[in-house]
């Protein structure tokens, strides 16, 4: 498979070159984000898949993307921005491709859609719980309360990642938040 | 315990694997990689189509393009999947065909109440196959309404969109074909036109590849026997295609009639059904292709299924 990449067009100006001079390579550019970044994206994937293996996947592939579009990037911040949304887009179309099957192909349906399938996800009964529970979210209140409480994104960074207004930021995120709280309440009093 | 404590003790303690050399394995120049076996496969360039998901049981959807006769009977918008707001939006992507990029249409299955901003939404967010790719950057639009029968989009930036004709086309084709319309496409900021003029899916020749799968999707799984549909333009009147195991050996082959018969100027269903008895379990390529395409170039595409 060929690697994602900006689809190069001749008649589109080049991009203008970074304004500090500071010039990574694509290639550096993507060892250091993964260096920086790996294990915090696919773990906030996994609140987002509810499994290991499926997020390990979609978080390769952001990668791979921020990798082909670094000649628009050029810069770590904005790479960031755009690996934590590709993240979380990937992730919702792996979810609903993945609800598509299941409702609509039962007999392809397996077993790595079963809770505690993945041996390697699904360890204990609370992770099992709190994951459940996301899972059972509306998807915009659980990218929400995943940039937010996992990420720690300030509601204008999820707007912006999200592509949904701060007032809708705020009103998934406390919807989010009651209905975890409603359903996870007597984890959440326990001692963690 | 707060929902940040909670979220961290849910994840923390996970430890995902090292993905660092098979990401740089996909990173890697393509010009130094070796071609996957798929793509020598029959010897024919193919562009790849992305990652649908059952596509297979559906029809080819709609056609944008009023000149390119009827897509597949009954669909004059999305195909609702079910009557729970999921929705195969029609989308097109950017692929190479040995005349030069064109358009290729994926369907992607989407839960919404509103196909039209799904569809813009889509097409900024990169495809899953690789092989296919879009120009636009995530946050290019915002925002997308039909007014005064042109679909506005409405761009985040007052800045002129320098793009090709074919990019813009690319939203145009998608935007009204999830309309299931012919209307056509105008880009603006705040009001003032960001992109000359309005574009409607008109053309297609120029835009789309003369040849296009829509079922399978990439990668599904059969057994037994598959349905095969797409659409293309050919004198002949028919659609050769071929079945190739991971040798590149060919296992399977035909030609699908051309519904309608001969078409040198319009788009045309095709279908037909492969017989999988027999087939060893694996991944197998399956090759559609046009050799006297109406826009004068030799043109495939291509699906990886698996058969199990």
């Amino acid at each position: 498979v060929r690697p994602t990449s900006v689809t190069t067009v001749t008649d589109r100006p080049p991009p203008p070159a970074s304004p500090g001079g500071s010039r990574w390579s694509a290639d550096e550019a993507l060892e250091q984000l993964y260096a920086a970044h790996w294990r915090r994206l696919v773990r906030l994937s996994v609140l987002l898949v509810h499994d290991l293996g499926t997020a390990e996947e979609v978080v390769q592939d952001a990668f791979v993307a921020v990798h082909g579009h670094w000649g628009r990037l050029r810069d770590p911040e904005r790479a960031l921005a755009y690996l934590r949304q590709a993240v979380v887009n990937r992730s919702r179309s792996t979810l609903r491709h993945r609800a598509v099957v299941d409702r609509h192909a039962a007999r392809r349906t397996t077993a790595e859609d079963e809770p505690g399938a993945d041996a390697a996800a699904l360890v204990t009964d609370r992770r099992a719980a709190v994951l459940d529970a996301l899972r059972d979210l509306p998807e915009r209140q659980r990218e929400v309360l995943a940039l937010r409480y996992y990420l720690d994104l300030s509601e204008a960074e999820i707007s912006g990642a999200l592509g949904i207004s701060r007032g809708a930021v705020k009103s998934h995120a406390s919807r989010g938040a009651a209905a975890l709280r409603a359903r996870l309440g007597s984890l959440m009093e326990d001692d963690l | 315990v707060n929902l940040s404590d909670l979220l961290h003790d849910t994840v923390d303690d996970l430890e995902p694997e090292d993905r660092l050399d098979a990401i740089r394995t996909r990173t890697t120049s393509a010009a130094h990689r070796a071609r996957p076996w798929w793509w020598a496969a029959g010897g024919v360039v193919a562009a790849t189509a992305a990652t649908v998901v059952l596509v297979a049981a559906l029809g080819a959807g709609p056609d944008p393009d009023p000149t390119a006769g009827s897509g597949h009977e009954g669909h004059d918008g999305p195909t609702e999947v079910t009557g729970d707001h999921w929705t195969l939006l029609p989308t097109y992507y950017l692929g190479d065909t040995p005349g030069g990029q064109r358009l290729f249409r994926e369907f992607v299955p989407v839960q919404t109440d509103d196909p039209l901003q799904a569809a813009l939404d889509r097409i900024q967010e990169a495809p899953e196959d690789p092989d296919y790719s879009t120009p636009w950057e995530s946050g290019t639009f915002v925002d997308v309404s039909v007014v005064d029968s042109v679909i506005e989009v409405e761009t985040a930036s007052a800045q002129p969109l320098r793009m090709t004709a074919l990019e813009l086309e690319q939203v145009a084709y998608s935007l009204a074909a999830t309309l299931g319309s012919d209307l056509p496409v105008r880009f603006v900021h705040d009001g003032e036109p960001t992109a000359a003029g309005e574009l409607g899916p008109v053309a297609w020749k120029n835009f789309l590849s003369p040849v296009n799968i829509s079922d399978p999707a990439e990668l599904t799984a059969y057994s037994g026997s598959m349905i095969a549909r797409g659409r293309a333009a050919t004198t002949t009147g028919r659609v050769p295609w071929e079945l190739a195991d991971e040798s590149g050996t060919v296992v399977r082959s035909g030609s699908a009639p051309l519904d309608g018969g001969p078409s040198r100027d319009h788009l045309r269903a095709w279908e037909t059904t492969v017989d999988l008895s027999g087939l060893s379990v694996g991944t197998y390529l399956f090759t559609v292709r046009v050799d006297d395409s109406a826009t004068g170039h030799p043109s495939a595409d291509t699906r990886r299924i698996s058969v199990s």
